[in-house]
């Protein structure tokens, strides 16, 4: 017999808040995906093409200095280690995988920062699918090393030259050429937003991140962590981290956050971008602006499973500043020679705030991504 | 053939949106769609929302102003049907949504279209379609009591420029025989072809919104803002009249 749903599976299957623009390529989606889960000779191809081109299983690496200094067991979930830097590919390599099983010969994209975009130019490079992806001019001009890559790979990259010329506007232009094409082509969509069945997807593709995660730990501790902690902006990679631990009530769940886009901690319930969740708002409930010096937390929402989460109080949350963030770093980089994202920094930062007040305990930490694309930022900061 | 005409409340400010709204329904708008001005329009195209950013510019404005706005196209439009048209986020909060005055309709542009809305209305629903929704599968009656339709013209987002399909006239007839409410067109309709075609198409009448919004950001751009309110709003006023009447002349 199928279990009830829980709190936060309900909310992130809400549709009530879908656009009815975007509701028939929805439909057509969620019926690909479904169709995909149920043959199990697809899922195991893109399991293999996750090992074979990916490079998964990532490591778990015991973060020996780390542990000494702060006191406890700590583990990294070395999600820097997939082909491109970071945790995206997963979802990328899933979602391409899935459009060309549809059978589309194309691709659009969102990308912010970059790093989704350049997954989705790699994925569907593999997959001789034809990317289109849309990023803010202002974004292009920011991160021009991610823009030539993404060319590199294949990828039509469309600077977007509306508002603020940043992420925002890369999502609307993306999603409205997505509602005229969506016969030819399917939307990748980067985080476990937006609306459904976005975050189930994108959910289901990083849930490899903690099923590793879990055998890894168990193997090396014979038991499981006593928390888990990961970055929090969309969610992608917490989410993905969480899923296999969240049904175990002894494992702690903490979602370290952006102190300026911080949702789960400081949002109140409302909608954006399709979906029901935590929202940063003002008091006139238009979305808020945001800030982070990491360009992948620096959003005003948060996937609704985490938000589900948060609001049924399994998960806790906390905000994390620039220059924690900073120190995070530094501090992996120094003891334990990890680069990581600054993205991931914040829950290394996080880990050790909870560390400190819970001595002697495991964690594991998701190092979501790599930290070179983050450089230019760090010096910038921190004066070189 | 209804003209309907779309613009976002506060653009150029209070007062000009007010007095283009006003005379477009004196020159002869049989429809008023208010945009409600939010900081994160989805699936808009450039124009409106460009429409969007200029309303808040200047800050933002106490959602009671914004409801007495809304309150005073109401009073002030003669005979023009008037709809809000708004994200769900801002009457996400019921007792801010209690407080919009009532009207003939609201469009919420973020709401599944085949339940009923999960954010309270004040007024009668209007039922957004797409055609891609309509012509999908047999179309089911409006989930509940709907005051107008509002259906995309061609399968795509808001913008002066698109082709119309021959696929509308179908559409229209779907959407006739589950409601006998206005059918109003939207979306790439900007001229009098446009509108021949809608009419030829069983529609009560088209909206129009970017190509209205451009003709009146044009004119803005021709004051310059260093222009007084007081000025900008007549003005304006005068270049809308113009337009709609230009349009619905016969």
């Amino acid at each position: 017999m199928e279990r009830e749903p829980t709190p936060w599976e309900r909310m992130e299957a809400a549709d009530a808040y879908v656009p009815p623009l975007l509701a028939p390529a929805l439909k057509r989606l969620e019926a690909g995906f479904d169709r995909f889960l149920d043959d199990a000779a697809a899922r195991t191809e893109l399991d293999g093409l996750l090992e074979s081109f990916a490079g998964r299983p990532t490591a778990l690496t015991e973060a020996l200095h780390l542990g000494r200094r702060w006191g406890g067991r700590v583990f990294l979930k070395r999600e820097d280690l997939v082909h491109g830097g970071a945790h995206k590919l997963n979802n990328a390599l899933g979602q391409c995988y899935l459009a060309q099983y549809m059978g589309f010969r194309e691709v659009i994209a969102e990308t912010g920062a970059g790093q989704h975009g350049v997954a989705t130019a790699i994925a569907a490079a593999r997959f001789g699918l034809k990317a289109h992806v849309y990023q803010g001019a202002v974004d292009v001009e920011r991160q021009s090393l991610n823009a030539h890559r993404m060319r590199l790979f294949g990828a039509t990259l469309h600077p977007v030259y509306e508002g603020s010329q940043t992420l925002n506007d890369a999502v609307n232009a993306a999603l409205r050429v997505w509602v005229g094409r969506h016969e030819e082509a399917a939307y990748c969509l980067g985080s476990v937003t937006g609306p459904r069945p976005y975050p189930r997807i994108v959910r289901h593709f990083q849930r490899v991140i903690g099923d590793e995660a879990r055998r890894q730990v168990r193997r090396v501790t014979g038991g499981l962590p006593d928390c888990l902690v990961a970055c929090v902006g969309g969610g992608s990679n917490a989410a993905g981290l969480f899923t296999a631990f969240v049904d175990d009530p002894s494992v702690a769940l903490l979602a370290c956050e952006a102190a300026g886009a911080a949702s789960l901690t400081f949002g109140s319930l409302g909608t954006l971008h399709g979906t029901e969740s935590l929202v940063l708002q003002t008091p006139e409930r238009n979305i808020a602006p945001t800030h982070s010096i990491s360009a992948g937390l620096d959003y005003p929402g948060v996937g609704p499973w985490l938000a589900g989460l948060k609001l049924g109080g399994r998960l806790q949350s906390v905000a994390i500043t620039d220059d924690q963030a900073l120190d995070g770093l530094e501090e992996l980089a120094r003891e334990e020679g990890v680069l990581c994202a600054l993205e991931s920094a914040h829950a290394v930062a996080g880990a050790r705030q909870w560390l400190a007040r819970n001595p002697g305990r495991t964690c594991v930490i998701g190092i979501s991504g790599r930290g070179d694309k983050d450089l230019d930022s760090y010096l910038k900061a921190r004066g070189g | 053939m209804g003209v309907g005409i779309y613009f976002t409340l506060l653009d150029f400010g209070l007062p000009a949106s007010l007095a283009v709204l006003q005379a477009a329904a004196r020159a002869g708008a049989s429809l008023l769609e208010v945009g409600l001005p939010f900081s994160d329009p989805l699936l808009d195209g450039p124009v409106i929302q460009a429409g969007h950013r200029r309303a808040l510019a200047g800050g933002e404005v106490p959602w009671a102003d914004i409801c007495d706005a809304v309150g005073e196209v109401r009073r002030t439009c003669g005979a023009a049907r008037v709809s809000v048209m708004t994200a769900s986020q801002l009457l996400y909060d019921p007792i801010r949504a209690a407080r919009l005055p009532p009207v003939d309709g609201i469009l919420v542009t973020d709401i599944a279209w085949d339940r009923p809305s999960p954010v309270m209305l004040t007024s009668p629903r209007v039922w957004f379609l797409s055609q891609g929704v309509v012509l999908a599968a047999p179309l089911p009656p409006p989930p509940e009591p709907v005051s107008m339709v509002y259906l995309t013209r061609v399968q795509g987002i808001t913008g002066a420029d698109q082709a119309a399909a021959d696929t509308t006239a179908q559409a229209v007839r779907r959407v006739r025989s589950q409601t006998p409410v206005d059918v109003w067109l939207g979306f790439g309709a900007s001229t009098r072809a446009d509108l021949a075609a809608a009419d030829a198409a069983g529609a009560t009448g088209v909206v129009i919104g970017s190509a209205f919004v451009s003709a009146m950001e044009l004119r803005a751009r021709e004051l310059g803002s260093g222009t007084p309110d007081a000025v900008r709003a007549r003005v304006l006023a005068e270049a809308a009249g113009a337009w709609v009447d230009a349009l619905v002349r016969p």
